[in-house]
């Protein structure tokens, strides 16, 4: 086997895996149906990011002819899991990474993208400026006869949604295999839409005989009281954007804003759901999610647990039965540990 | 874990210090004082080839699932009853993996198969005092001693109860999951850098597998526990 076709071989090797889609007896008693979790920790950078900057970096790298000599050098601005994710998939696929991250982030995972190999550069209060930095000085910096820049947006980019549908495949093939009832309901979370478009655009793709329940399973979108941009875009029928002051301890939400086709799906294209929970909340189903069942995730992602947890999905579906069935996305996120856990018990539950 | 164990409907009876006395009474009190119209099935643990059947689809779908089983060097289990290892044997076996090594680690005061070897036969030890506690078997199913003692390429690994725990520690850090000591154990094999003496001149396109064997019963309390008493 040549050079040239064991590394075009690597290429062709996802850049992310099928997950388990796994029933919790927990999470079912308190929603008083069937509720199945769809586990993304379970993706090598850890949150189902994988699957949509994967798929950018190794589309990217099958459609993209380099000169001799020239290569690619791929960009990030994210400060968490899909910096993480870009810097995971150019680790798999050999290629250079560059994420850039506001000071704030951790020096935790700031080590942790060190690791894949990928430069780590900190800079700017916000990821805006990151983004700016970024653009303006780094990637300007990149001596294009011997590379060539690909920027990879965290969740902007419809070759990222195309990843991220693979997520409601998923769901579909894994189901329809086990012969199990087409889902009453998908929970996930929403920061800037991202994972929401994918599910969306995977849903209404859906092929076999059950394709046009399929094509109509609603999505209950969620996200914090500290960023709901969805809920408020909804609500004004037009695009909210973050205001400076607002705050949520689900960082990995806090975008500036949701996608123009996030709103245009939720506002009648696909059916959807919108609600939005307290900070408390996210913190209580993390806390709760990891003594039920081992795994520890991010507020971002408890937000979406926290929809079962707080026991809101019968304001949603309310003639829920124990034969109906809900599948929460367990979207992942590496910026947690037992001791932040414990922090928020602290701060939000101790008497 | 009684809690957890409830919840699926269980009924569950608590009795004796240790597992033997809890088995001797489910044996002989629990099961016989089920009624005729009831059919009372014993479910061993470990120590029944039905079990290990079972656990061996574990090495089914490692065969389907790594991209290159010529890669594989090795796999790695924590060894309670042996349940696990005879599945794995079994397993392995099964997909014509016959001569790759398994690397079985017990923790220190419950080392009954390592003791088993030394005496070439299986041998109960008195006191299974380790803080990996669903290993705390007092001996070894017999198949167990003999896949170990000659009948699949086995290395016998006695570590601590302290590297158990900052293995389990540690594995909460890097991947985000919540196992008990029991399953630290196995994870050990890296995190205190054991692997060169019993898997040398692993090179970095070799591959082997860690069985991640989960376990419950550790809250998140118990985890913090365990970290700050590192």
């Amino acid at each position: 086997m040549t050079i040239k076709s064991d590394m075009e071989g690597r290429w062709l090797r996802k850049p992310y895996i099928q997950t388990p889609l796994i029933p919790s007896l927990y999470l079912s008693k308190l929603a008083g149906c069937r509720v199945l979790m769809k586990m993304e920790t379970c993706q090598s950078s850890g949150s189902f990011k994988s699957r949509g900057l994967g798929y950018l970096v190794q589309q990217t790298l099958l459609h993209t002819s380099p000169n001799p000599g020239q290569e690619l050098h791929f960009f990030s601005s994210s400060g968490g899991n899909a910096g993480y994710a870009t810097a995971v998939a150019c680790q798999q696929y050999r290629q250079k990474c560059t994420v850039c991250v506001p000071l704030r982030t951790s020096s935790r995972m700031v080590d942790r993208i060190r690791m894949t190999g990928a430069t780590v550069i900190s800079h700017g209060q916000t990821i805006g400026e990151a983004d700016k930095y970024l653009h303006t000085v780094l990637m300007t910096q990149c001596d294009t006869k011997v590379e060539i820049p690909i920027y990879c947006h965290p969740y902007n980019n419809p070759i990222v949604w195309k990843g991220n549908s693979t997520l409601a495949s998923e769901i579909i093939d894994q189901t329809d295999h086990e012969k199990e009832k087409v889902p009453s309901l998908i929970i996930c979370s929403v920061g800037g839409g991202g994972l929401y478009n994918g599910l969306v655009s995977g849903f209404l793709g859906a092929g076999g005989h059950r394709k046009k329940e399929w094509k109509e399973v609603p999505i209950l979108a969620v996200e914090t009281t500290g960023c709901a941009t969805l809920y408020k875009s909804l609500k004004a029928q037009s695009l909210i954007t973050q205001q400076a002051d607002d705050y949520t301890i689900a960082l990995s939400l806090a975008t500036p804003d949701i996608t123009p086709e996030t709103l245009e799906y939720a506002n009648g294209l696909y059916p959807t759901h919108s609600i939005i929970v307290e900070d408390r909340d996210a913190a209580n189903a993390c806390i709760r999610f990891a003594e039920d069942h081992k795994v520890l995730v991010e507020p971002a992602c408890g937000t979406a647990l926290a929809a079962i947890y707080q026991e809101r999905l019968k304001e949603i579906v309310p003639k829920l039965t124990p034969d109906d069935t809900v599948v929460v996305v367990v979207c992942g996120g590496s910026a947690v540990d037992c001791q932040t856990l414990q922090e928020y018990r602290n701060n939000y539950f101790e008497v | 874990m009684v809690d957890k164990i409830s919840s699926t409907g269980a009924e569950v009876v608590i009795y004796g210090n240790q597992w033997a006395e809890s088995d001797e009474y489910l044996r002989n009190f629990v099961m016989k004082s089920a009624d005729s119209t009831t059919l009372a099935v014993y479910c061993h643990p470990f120590d029944n080839p039905v079990i290990w059947e079972g656990h061996a689809t574990m090495i089914d779908e490692i065969a389907t699932q790594l991209p290159d089983q010529n890669s594989l060097k090795g796999v790695v289990c924590s060894v309670g009853g042996g349940g696990l290892y005879n599945g794995i044997v079994t397993g392995l076996k099964r997909n014509k993996l016959s001569t790759l090594p398994v690397l079985a680690i017990e923790t220190e005061p419950a080392a009954c198969l390592a003791a088993s070897l030394e005496a070439g036969k299986v041998v109960k030890l008195e006191s299974v005092n380790t803080i990996a506690k669903s290993l705390a078997a007092q001996f070894v199913s017999e198949q167990a001693f003999v896949f170990a003692n000659g009948g699949h390429p086995t290395k016998s690994l006695v570590i601590s109860d302290a590297q158990a725990v900052n293995s389990t520690v540690k594995f909460a850090e890097d991947h985000g999951i919540t196992v008990e000591p029991a399953c630290g154990a196995a994870l050990a094999v890296v995190y205190e850098n054991l692997w060169d003496k019993y898997l040398p001149n692993l090179t970095k396109s070799d591959c082997v597998v860690i069985i991640v064997c989960g376990g419950s019963a550790t809250s998140l309390d118990d985890l913090i526990m365990l970290r700050n008493s590192l």
